[in-house]
């Protein structure tokens, strides 16, 4: 037990605190927590109109603005193809043979900029790339405000 | 013979035994160590603890892929796809070769699999609201909006080709569901 002794004046005193309830309490806490804890934190990333959705009469398709302007992120085997109103941006892969994620970015950033408004854009990918790149480019467009994405199912031009 | 007083005799331990002994030994435990390392992992595990969140399925084949802007999950419907099968909640449906092999895009035994799971979902949703205020509720709930049985989330592992997530997408879409979510793991933001 824990305490504290004091000799100010003739008698001593002992203040004891008691230790038993205190590491009780810590004891059942650490198992209700350690039982319950998530490790693996699963998310989801939402695709915002997908052109898979049935359009029907009662479910009429939402127009959001500035759709007029293109904005298309092709990913390719050689690497991104961001095309934006009339212009096309290559993005080609880095040295490391990796996609240059961050430039992706720093574009679709600056198409921001260029129409606040506009929150649609469009992937394309090629069959033969995997699932992680589709989740990369939507990440990309959602970290720089693009909310509504599409993923076209045709392959890219 | 003599009386003793009731209680537990050590008769035979020098230490336990209270009147064998001249001098009194005292077995002191510290227990300073053991609260600070309570207090730490109580901390940390308080720190890490989630109120709220879907607990998914993850079988051990499949990866998921990391993104950073991310939504808590929500529950619904939820296909998996791993290298070997493509899972309807934990409910083996077609093997991935097979998806491969195809060159239709509607997957059938995915497709009959997904709209019993949905119509489940439906029933189950519209059960729970005959006790509430079922009017009430579709009129604000349902706004325009998709309700919340007709959700399916894609749990994909992260290697797996795009032409084949593509076909689910397809086959899920035609099964009925109105919104897709991608199963992610959070990845932590380096700025």
């Amino acid at each position: 037990m824990a305490h504290i002794e004091g000799s100010s004046g003739g008698r001593k005193t002992s203040l004891e605190l008691n230790l038993v309830p205190f590491i009780d309490l810590m004891s059942v806490l650490i198992t209700f927590l350690l039982i319950t804890a998530v490790w693996t934190q699963v998310s989801m990333i939402q695709i915002g109109s997908s052109i898979y959705g049935k359009k029907t009469d009662s479910n009429p398709p939402t127009l959001t603005p500035r759709t007029d302007v293109v904005l298309k992120v092709d990913v390719r085997a050689n690497g991104y193809v961001l095309t934006l109103a009339r212009d096309v941006i290559q993005i080609p892969l880095l040295k490391d043979k990796t996609y240059d994620d961050a430039t992706l970015l720093l574009r679709l950033q600056q198409a921001k900029q260029q129409y606040p408004d506009k929150i649609d854009g469009n992937i394309a990918m090629s069959d033969e790339l995997s699932y992680e790149r589709l989740i990369h480019a939507m990440d990309a467009y959602l970290k720089s405000g693009f909310e509504s994405i599409s993923v076209l199912t045709g392959g890219p031009n | 013979m003599p009386i003793h007083a009731p209680g537990q005799k050590f008769r035979n331990s020098r230490i336990l035994s209270r009147h064998k002994g001249k001098r009194d030994v005292t077995a002191v435990l510290s227990l300073t160590a053991m609260v600070d390392m309570f207090t730490v992992l109580v901390i940390f595990l308080l720190q890490n603890y989630n109120t709220t969140g879907e607990v998914l399925y993850i079988p051990k084949e499949v990866t998921l892929p990391k993104a950073s802007r991310i939504k808590e999950l929500k529950p619904a419907v939820v296909v998996t796809i791993s290298a070997k099968e493509v899972l309807v909640d934990k409910n083996s449906v077609v093997t991935t070769e097979a998806i491969h092999t195809q060159s239709e895009w509607l997957i059938q035994p995915l497709s009959t699999k997904l709209t019993e799971s949905l119509q489940l979902a439906k029933a189950d949703y519209e059960r729970k609201l005959q006790n509430q205020i079922k009017t009430a509720l579709d009129a604000k709930v349902n706004d325009g909006k998709v309700p919340p049985w007709n959700k399916v989330t894609i749990q994909s592992d992260k290697g797996i080709d795009f032409l084949t997530v593509k076909k689910v997408m397809y086959t899920v879409t035609e099964a009925g569901a109105g919104e897709i979510n991608f199963a992610v793991t959070k990845e932590k933001q380096s700025q």
